[in-house]
């Protein structure tokens, strides 16, 4: 009896019954998984050439460097432009501007595709204006294409967290160091910057672990000549079946993930230390000098042609014919056509699946259902076991972000190891692929409800209390009430991580079962118009996914923000 | 009877004793003004009362019987957190029918409940408003609205007008008093401001280094204050320090010579050598004819403010020492002067 007693006690203390699940989840979907390329890696010794992963990491390093640099290049002056300046169409900018960001990586490699690629809008028209017969324009397979990408997709963080920690920084300081004597510029380096090295040193290293971490892009811009660790773990895993060499890979992978997150971790932490938030917009004003002007306009036609224009392209692209089909109409049409569109319903003997294209879109649809349900489940109950007990902190959160860390590729790697040939394997296990992506989507859930559960006043559900409310109905009627807001937009996080998802997803999804960047990409190897259009139909349906679930991310948390 | 006893309580704070020993009670139609500098824990002695903490040990007695083990939502006591607490998802009137609903309250009947608490703290016109868009002192009568909606059987409030200015503080404690009055119901209140605790308490209760050094009505506490900590915090300075020489006739040598005799006062027992201070009032200093019955002070003019009908002069005396007294007519600086002491209108501190 008195063991029972101790037993539910120290159980109750430890917060087990809150984080238990999570973790078990944790343990089986990502731990074994890991376990599981060690055990091929030094079981089936032999195909190890510890020589070749060096090129590999040289190149990733090499390439996220020089990435992050460019994206800090061009992001600090739209950070600067965003946090100080009023604009007619500021806010529909930074929508447009935030959209790359959310995109699935495979979205931005066919935007680019679209614009400067060989059938892409730019090749068209000088081929129109020249008569020449090739494409004048190389972009594709070249080094450019991956750096223009990677700054195309990262920029948005850098306005973000940059932006963010500018408009908050109290315009009373700089006004302070001008009155006291300092000129603009000196104001900047000796008021301003000292305050925005941290948001923007934490920014730059999760860039880094971006660029680092890269897939989609490099695969489908950079091409076979261009491998990152990402890449090569593909090729050696898929192509060479290599499995030993993937599983080293995966190891330098992770433990060069894991180093850069505890950069960032430590960058991350006091932040909001010198930074005095006061009334919104207090800080910014209209454009007045000629040169303020001009710079805040050079910033929106540039974030305007990065951002935008190939997102244009891809659209129009979709909807407009200008070549024959080889072998499917005999003769060259060129026009608007919903061809493409339709076309995703037939199920065609030539086409890449022998089921419906339009399937991989109701897949994709429902394991990003699956995806939000859990991760939003998951990382409730994780958020509450960190603020209840904030002894589990410690340990529970580098636990928990261990697999946004492990980059896709090893954590779909791992997956397809660990279960081939068990009751959880791909082909017996439907939701391993929402599982996957609930283990990439967990920490940005917990990101979004963790800050606001430990902001809410203890004094609210204290009141409730004292006003006649059960514990269960005081977490009903206040808590949940007031997360409902922060769960929604970790949700929607969710939801648009699962929709995009592509590293982990080409190792598990099934050939027959394909979701929609896995299509994508199968559609874009193939040759001829109709696949080329198809995977411009099916990219613009993701493109509109997740344009509506931004901006109801945008107004939730403007919602949200403007409550307090 | 409606009374509401504390016994006994004990409360560690980070491995430091915050209550140590806590014990008052309070009975229907009075207000008990709880006071005690910040972090002196009497924020925590409401909290345990209510039952959102508890306490390691001691007993709360309502109506006679421990209330100890009744959840929060039980106990049918009003708190108004110093916060306020307002759920900020809900409005105005939903606010308010928050408690009212919990206790299964009719739904005809809801709207006027509420209508009713709105119109006690004059918010009629609020009923639909957000409550973030409201402004600090119209949220405080939203909250004071909320916790007396449900007619709990006793109300306790933390430091309600803490976060208000000072105008609309005074305002806001003299619509309080009127209502804590009016409702009838045993209300204990915790403030750190002496004048607020004078304006509102019909009792007081003192809370320093964990117990309560002394408790009584309003007047007694300030005639009569138990030692120098309490006369301190009750804002009264003119302290003047010495030691007991003999104690029939109660004797005190200070800087100024030995005075007295003086009237024992608080059942405290004083012996000869020990430290005292002698607590003058600000009206009891005065130069007059007739012979003073405790004895006379040298001093000197230090200072001398108008303040508006009277002077507030401030004089040395003795060595390092100072006084102050209230005159009709301003006196120069450097004046020397001979102040006579009453008995009457001193009284003796011990420490």
């Amino acid at each position: 009896m008195r063991f029972w007693q101790e037993l539910t006690r120290s159980v109750k203390q430890s917060g087990v019954l809150l984080w238990g699940a999570p973790l078990a989840l944790l343990a089986v979907f990502f731990f074994i998984p890991m376990a599981a390329i060690l055990n091929v890696m030094f079981a089936q010794s032999g195909d190890i050439v510890f020589s070749d992963s060096l090129r590999p990491l040289g190149f990733t390093v090499f390439q996220a460097l020089l990435s992050t640099l460019l994206t800090l290049l061009l992001g600090l002056p739209a950070a600067y432009v965003f946090a100080r300046f009023d604009f007619t169409g500021k806010r529909g900018l930074r929508m447009l501007t935030m959209l790359p960001f959310v995109l699935p990586t495979v979205v931005t490699a066919v935007a680019f595709n679209a614009l400067l690629g060989p059938r892409g809008w730019v090749n068209l028209l000088m081929m129109k204006l020249t008569g020449a017969q090739a494409p004048p324009i190389n972009f594709l397979n070249t080094f450019t294409a991956i750096l223009v990408a990677h700054v195309f997709y990262n920029i948005a963080i850098i306005i973000r967290v940059v932006g963010n920690a500018w408009s908050q920084l109290d315009p009373r300081l700089e006004n302070s160091a001008r009155v006291l004597g300092a000129s603009p510029w000196r104001a900047f380096i000796e008021v301003v910057y000292p305050l925005l090295r941290r948001p923007i040193l934490s920014a730059a290293l999760l860039v880094f672990l971006f660029d680092f971490t890269s897939f989609g892009v490099i695969l489908m811009l950079g091409g076979a000549g261009f491998s990152t660790l990402e890449v090569a773990i593909y090729t050696q895993a898929l192509h060479n079946l290599n499995l030993p060499m993937a599983g080293l890979l995966s190891l330098i992978q992770l433990a060069c993930t894991v180093i850069i997150l505890l950069l960032y971790g430590w960058s991350s932490q006091g932040n909001d230390v010198p930074l005095f938030p006061r009334l919104s917009g207090e800080g910014t004003r209209k454009p007045r000098s000629a040169v303020e002007k001009g710079t805040v306009a050079l910033m929106v036609i540039i974030l305007f042609t990065l951002q935008v224009l190939p997102l244009f392209a891809l659209v129009s692209r979709s909807l407009v014919r200008l070549e024959g089909e080889r072998g499917q109409r005999g003769k060259v049409q060129s026009g608007l056509t919903m061809d493409y569109y339709r076309e995703l319903f037939v199920n065609r003997q030539q086409s890449v699946f022998y089921v419906p294209p339009s399937r991989a879109v109701i897949n994709s649809m429902s394991y990003a259902g699956i995806t939000m349900l859990l991760s939003v489940g998951a990382g409730t109950l994780l958020a509450y076991a960190m603020v209840k007990r904030p002894a589990t902190r410690r340990w529970l959160d580098p636990l928990v972000m261990l697999p946004f860390g492990a980059s896709s590729v090893t954590l779909g790697l791992g997956l397809l190891i660990a279960f081939s040939g068990s009751m959880l394997s791909r082909a017996s296990f439907p939701w391993l692929v929402p599982l996957a992506h609930s283990l990439i989507a967990i920490p940005f859930v917990l990101r979004t409800v963790q800050p606001a559960l430990s902001a809410m006043p203890k004094s609210l559900c204290q009141s409730a209390a004292v006003l006649g409310a059960s514990p269960a109905r005081a977490w009903w009627e206040v808590e949940m009430r007031l997360l409902s807001r922060p769960l929604l937009v970790g949700g929607l996080f969710a939801f648009t991580i699962s929709i995009g998802e592509f590293g982990a997803t080409t190792f598990i999804a099934r050939p027959d079962n394909p979701t929609v960047p896995v299509a994508i990409f199968r559609y874009l190897a193939q040759p001829g118009g109709l696949n080329y259009g198809q995977a411009m139909a099916m990219a613009t349906i993701l493109i509109v996914i997740c344009a509506v679930s931004i901006g109801l991310l945008e107004s939730l948390s403007r919602a949200i923000n403007g409550s307090e | 009877m409606d009374r509401l006893e504390i016994i006994d309580l004990h409360k560690m704070y980070e491995g430091a004793p915050l209550l140590d020993g806590v014990s008052f009670y309070v009975v229907a139609g009075e207000t008990l003004c709880l006071l005690g500098s910040s972090g002196s824990g009497k924020s925590t002695i409401l909290r345990i009362i209510a039952g959102i903490e508890t306490q390691d040990a001691g007993s709360i007695l309502w109506r006679g019987k421990d209330v100890s083990a009744v959840p929060a939502h039980r106990r049918g006591f009003g708190l108004m957190f110093q916060d306020y607490a307002l759920f900020p998802h809900l409005n105005v009137s939903e606010n308010i029918a928050f408690g009212l609903r919990m206790q299964h309250a009719a739904k005809d009947q809801l709207g006027a409940r509420v209508f009713e608490a709105l119109e006690r703290v004059n918010m009629t016109a609020f009923a639909s408003r957000r409550v973030t868009d409201l402004s600090g002192g119209e949220q405080q009568r939203v909250a004071l609205a909320r916790a007396l909606a449900p007619r709990p059987q006793l109300l306790m409030l933390d430091e309600p007008l803490a976060a208000l200015d000072r105008s609309l503080r005074v305002e806001l404690q003299e619509d309080l008093r009127e209502l804590l009055h009016q409702t009838g119901i045993p209300a204990i209140y915790v403030t750190h401001d002496q004048e607020e605790a004078i304006l509102l308490g019909d009792r007081l209760a003192l809370l320093h280094n964990g117990r309560i050094v002394q408790s009584g009505l309003t007047e007694e506490v300030y005639r009569q204050p138990a030692n120098t900590w309490v006369a301190r915090f009750l804002g009264m300075t003119n302290l003047l320090e010495g030691r007991v020489v003999s104690v029939n006739p109660l004797m005190v040598q200070t800087a100024c010579g030995t005075l007295g005799p003086f009237v024992p006062g608080y059942p405290s027992l004083l012996s000869p050598g020990q430290v005292v201070h002698l607590l003058v009032r600000l009206d009891g200093l005065f130069s007059g004819e007739h012979q003073p019955s405790a004895g006379s002070i040298n001093g000197e003019v230090t200072e001398c403010r108008f303040m508006g009908d009277h002077y507030r002069v401030r004089m040395k005396v003795g060595e390092c020492a100072s006084l102050e007294c209230f005159t009709a007519s301003p006196l120069v600086l450097g004046k020397a002067l001979e102040l006579r002491l009453n008995a009457e209108d001193v009284v003796v501190l011990p420490e």
